[in-house]
């Protein structure tokens, strides 16, 4: 069990398979979860504003969409928008940018990871799940080195191994599961 | 080529503005209101791509020689931008600009912080079927010499460039690309009357000083680079520079509404951040 008290954010790195997955996973997390969650998903671009708004109907938590200098707030479940990098301020505000793709994608889950372990330390709570390529693989390391725990899903669970696996060998993961019991370790 | 890693130690805030400091006494360029997570993206993968551990070894590396410093400033400050990015945008653009051009006899249009010159190719280009374009003088500025001297130039890789004439079509345009931004030997050369076309000069954002007065204002997606203060001195500048009537364009997830002045403009386009100055 994770004490969720103890941190000030989750950040979660999910690409191919992973609407399916989200769709199980967000709506176990209570209105009054003390902790808000920041997503990296490798939408098509067109697809995220129906995902989000479907998403939205179905979860206790608020699903948004994380807009460029906004506080994050408990209560709320942000989304990087299509095309561009999300990322966390030292004082837990969004910023966008267009730079450049990182590992192929745009929002890249280790420019996410890398920035939320800088404004959140040991704070931070990072987790990777189903996905086709090596994103996320960094950055998840680097939140282990600034003292954040690390989740991933079970690569034999999930839809889509690639990415998970890659987590995994990157560096030494706190807890390896199924999503059903990655929700059960602070709910 | 779009293959970018970012592994490398802790950076910390004080190690940005000690860079920061650095470029600001020996080049005389100004980052403190930059946004630090962006700026230190940006750190992260230039130590990565010249393979040094800490921001001495940069700042050291960087003061050595000419060479040196203009890559490192280079990587440092340009902002990366596509060709027609956001062709929904701009298909919106593109109808409408001749209804709140029709009245004038000189259209003024202004893209700062235009970088190495992309942004200001794409609107020229959407403008170019549009009756504005005749009438039209383009200005294009940034504070960056070797940028300015980038975007006067038009080339660029082209390794890229079926996405680009895919949004160019996606935008509804209707003119023969391959003459405007001609593909060979992997680079795109921009046709030589649209680079006249444009006036590129060196101007800081940041200056006291504004260009002049216009009646189009090109700025998508420079905003958000930079810290919520310095983001509403920007927009109040921008919307002193415009003519009673003349239109703001901002990138797809700029926001307007919290700015003290934004009631003093109208959003032109639903969804869409095309927005029209009152008085």
């Amino acid at each position: 069990m994770i004490d969720i008290y103890n941190y000030k954010c989750i950040v979660i790195g999910i690409s191919a398979g992973g609407m399916e997955i989200l769709r199980r996973f967000l709506p176990l997390f209570p209105s009054d979860f003390p902790v808000p969650i920041v997503i990296v998903q490798h939408f098509h671009p067109n697809q995220g504003e129906f995902f989000i708004k479907y998403l939205d109907s179905c979860c206790n938590m608020n699903i948004l969409e994380a807009s460029d200098k906004e506080m994050i707030k408990k209560g709320n479940i942000y989304f990087a928008p299509p095309n561009y990098h999300l990322l966390i301020e030292e004082n837990y505000t969004f910023s966008l940018n267009v730079d450049a793709k990182v590992n192929f994608s745009r929002p890249s889950i280790d420019v996410l990871f890398y920035s939320a372990a800088d404004a959140y330390s040991s704070s931070l709570i990072g987790i990777i799940m189903t996905g086709a390529n090596d994103d996320g693989s960094r950055g998840i390391r680097y939140i282990k080195e600034r003292g954040g725990v690390t989740i991933v899903q079970d690569p034999d669970t999930a839809e889509v191994f690639t990415m998970p696996l890659a987590a995994v060998e990157s560096s030494k993961i706190d807890y390896i599961l199924p999503v059903e019991n990655i929700a059960g370790l602070f709910i | 080529m779009d293959k970018r890693i970012i592994t490398c130690d802790y950076i910390t805030n004080d190690d940005i503005i000690l860079f920061i400091k650095f470029l600001e006494e020996r080049f005389n360029y100004n980052f403190h209101i930059y946004s630090k997570a962006t700026l230190k993206l940006r750190l992260r993968i230039i130590l990565n791509k010249y393979n040094l551990k800490n921001i001495d070894e940069l700042i050291s590396f960087t003061g050595k020689n000419k060479i040196n410093a203009e890559r490192i400033i280079y990587d440092f400050t340009v902002t990366y931008r596509e060709f027609f990015r956001d062709p929904v945008f701009l298909r919106q653009f593109r109808k409408r600009v001749d209804i709140f051009t029709k009245p004038l006899q000189e259209i003024r249009i202004w893209i700062p912080e235009c970088g190495n010159g992309i942004e200001a190719y794409t609107f020229a280009i959407i403008l170019h079927e549009t009756e504005a374009y005749r009438n039209s003088a383009i200005i294009a500025t940034d504070s960056n010499d070797v940028l300015i001297e980038k975007a006067k130039a038009g080339i660029y890789p082209s390794f890229k460039w079926k996405k680009d004439y895919q949004n160019y079509e996606d935008s509804g345009g209707k003119l023969e690309l391959s003459e405007l931004l001609p593909v060979k030997n992997d680079i795109i050369e921009v046709n030589r009357k649209l680079r006249e076309k444009i006036s590129f000069s060196k101007h800081s954002i940041l200056s006291e000083n504004i260009p002049g007065q216009f009646n189009l204002i090109f700025f998508r997606n420079s905003l958000i680079y930079f810290e919520y203060p310095a983001q509403i001195s920007i927009l109040q500048k921008l919307s002193k520079c415009l003519f009673s009537k003349g239109v703001l364009c901002l990138g797809e997830k700029e926001t307007f509404h919290s700015f003290p002045g934004s009631e003093n403009f109208k959003s032109l386009v639903k969804n869409e951040r095309i927005y029209q100055k009152l008085r």
